[in-house]
């Protein structure tokens, strides 16, 4: 079999188990729940005023009680809790009843995997770039500078920070923050140019950030890698600045890559939050609008969805890690 | 760096005062001279700015500022705390277990890798959420730590399989030094230091996944932390409204306690590097 092939199988593998931990996770917490979701689901339709005769009220029980899978023993709630999740069926939303869960979340989970493919990939090349920059530039003072600053606002809370840039944002630029819902039945074309427009806001405060993570770990890498021997060759033989500039960056790019690859999952949270706060149509928001309707159908499903959605992203970039390390490419040579 | 050239060092001398500063303010003050809870509402006249009487204001929903601060940042660091031990401890028995073990490295790997790959954050919503009822604040800070051990987890793994083939370490094993030994004259030394980096790493970590969590409004929002105070005021339009010291001074004592904390960690990291 060809390495690059076997690489994909692997990868591919690696994103299941990621699906499934992240599954079981979920069924673990929806389990431990100090209240039963479908008592709580019954009582609220009764709240809304509806009137039912006991034997309806009965039946009604009997079919949520099948819904939320209740009632069997726990390794065959497992089972069928997994392969619900898995055809995409989770139940109906409480706050959009009756609209399932896995529509909603559909519509909104391009939205959140576009941004945090963007948001992500900026930032990480900003970052490298000006780190190796940094590392190698003569102006020694300028790039102590840069990494102080670095330091010193990299410890305080995105939260913060995110907070900060939106009241800069529509307080002191006094710019808009594009408003409007997800964009339905329009060609891909258009559904993109949208999703664009609508993140620069969120994808700014995101990139302004998160530049300084990879800055930080870049210029240290390149530091150690510039009294390398081939570096030090290649500077004997007289090789132009961006012939060692490249030499530098490429090798130190590997690692940075991976880890790129596994701090996906810790982005999505700085992305879920902006997305709240600068209104942006994906699953932040609506995380945000589950918790204040207390929609824990909805609850559960995103926080499978974004599992899913950023397994998915990690699975995409990892196809295109073989491009990054020939070490993968041709492996054993 | 020596230890005195670190403890003489100006910066760390600053660093460590405003923390011990900061950790008086919040445990002393509130123990002797808060007169009225602060996690009350309406108890106190609305939207005053700073002046003498309420020196840092009071917030839209009746509370001190002064009073209800102090609280806040207990609260907060109290979770960082908590996380940052249980994850420490989860992540150094994990290390050491699959080390002296021998075998497993690469399943514990791929283990470790998954969970950093699976975002926190909702996960972390869900299970908060759910539990506000009961919860308190160390517990928040044992639910963070389900995704916090994974990190340091995978460090600490790399560091230790890559000192257990050093040349040192085979000498002294050969030299007939008894394991536990090794351990503690070997290992040590270098993994000292990425215990205490990680470990304020993860207290930050904590903190901020706390706010983040808060903003969403998945906590108990009556218990003051410096997550639920903002989100207060962000749900009072504070921000519209011009109240800035509502949000202002929170966040001043949230990077006052962030930032000297990072800096006895790098300060820390630099003496043990040299030592």
């Amino acid at each position: 079999m060809h390495p690059l092939v076997k690489y994909v199988i692997q990868r591919f593998l690696r994103m299941l188990l990621t699906i499934w931990i992240g599954l079981t996770l979920v069924f673990i917490v929806s389990r431990i729940m100090p209240f039963n979701p479908a008592d709580n689901l019954i009582a609220r339709i009764l709240a809304y005023g509806t009137r039912l005769r006991a034997e309806e009220i009965e039946a009604m029980r009997k079919t949520i009680y099948e819904l939320f899978g209740i009632g069997d023993p726990i390794h065959i709630q497992y089972v069928k809790f997994l392969y619900r999740y898995l055809i995409g069926d989770m139940g109906p939303s409480l706050t959009y009843f009756p609209a399932k869960v896995s529509e909603i979340i559909a519509s909104a989970l391009p939205y959140t995997i576009f941004l945090l493919l963007l948001a992500s990939l900026a930032s990480w090349a900003i970052g490298n770039m000006t780190g190796v920059l940094a590392a190698l530039t003569k102006r020694e003072r300028l790039s102590k500078a840069v990494e102080y600053i670095a330091l010193g606002l990299q410890p305080i809370p995105f939260t913060i920070f995110a907070l900060a840039y939106l009241i800069f944002y529509v307080l002191i630029l006094r710019l808009s923050i594009p408003a409007g819902g997800i964009v339905r039945g329009m060609p891909f074309w258009y559904v993109l140019q949208d999703m664009f427009k609508r993140s620069l806001p969120p994808l700014t405060a995101i990139i302004i950030w998160g530049w300084m993570g990879s800055f930080l770990s870049m210029k240290n890498l390149a530091l150690k890698m510039k009294y390398e021997d081939f570096i030090e060759y290649a500077k004997l033989r007289g090789a132009p600045r961006r012939t060692i500039f490249q030499y530098v960056a490429r090798n130190a790019f590997v690692p940075q890559y991976t880890y790129l690859l596994l701090s996906l999952g810790m982005m999505f949270t700085g992305n879920a939050l902006v997305e709240y706060l600068f209104s942006y149509p994906g699953i932040g928001i609506l995380f945000y609008t589950s918790i204040v309707n207390a929609d824990y159908n909805l609850m559960l499903g995103i926080a499978y969805m974004a599992i899913v959605g950023v397994a998915i992203a990690t699975f995409i970039l990892d196809l295109t890690y073989p491009l990054i390390d020939p070490r993968i490419r041709y492996p054993g040579q | 760096m020596g230890f005195k050239d670190m403890v003489k060092d100006k910066v760390f001398i600053a660093s460590v005062s405003i923390i011990v500063g900061i950790i008086l303010y919040t445990f002393i003050y509130p123990a002797y001279f808060t007169k009225i809870d602060p996690t009350k509402w309406f108890t106190h006249p609305l939207r005053i700015p700073p002046n003498p009487q309420y020196l840092f204001g009071t917030t839209l929903t009746g509370q001190n500022l002064a009073d209800l601060v102090p609280v806040a940042l207990r609260n907060s660091l109290m979770i960082g705390l908590t996380t940052a031990i249980t994850s420490i401890i989860i992540a150094i028995l994990l290390s050491a277990l699959v080390t002296l073990l021998r075998r497993g490295v690469s399943g514990v790997m791929v283990f470790i890798d998954t969970m950093c790959t699976i975002p926190p954050l909702p996960v972390l919503i869900v299970m908060i959420f759910t539990w506000r009822e009961y919860i308190t604040m160390p517990t928040i800070g044992l639910i963070l730590s389900i995704f916090g051990w994974a990190w340091p987890s995978r460090a600490l793994i790399s560091i230790l399989s890559s000192l257990k083939v050093r040349t040192f370490v085979y000498t002294s094993y050969l030299s007939g030094l008894p394991s536990y030994m090794i351990m503690i004259k070997e290992f040590m030394p270098y993994l000292i230091r990425y215990i205490l980096v990680g470990f304020i790493n993860l207290m930050l970590w904590g903190i901020g996944m706390e706010t983040t969590v808060a903003m969403f409004g998945a906590m108990k929002m009556e218990i003051p932390t410096i997550g639920t105070t903002l989100y207060w005021a962000l749900r009072y339009q504070a921000f519209l409204l011009g109240l800035w010291w509502w949000y202002l001074i929170p966040v001043a004592f949230l990077v006052a306690l962030v930032l000297p904390l990072y800096i006895i960690g790098m300060k820390i990291d630099e003496y043990l590097i040299t030592a």
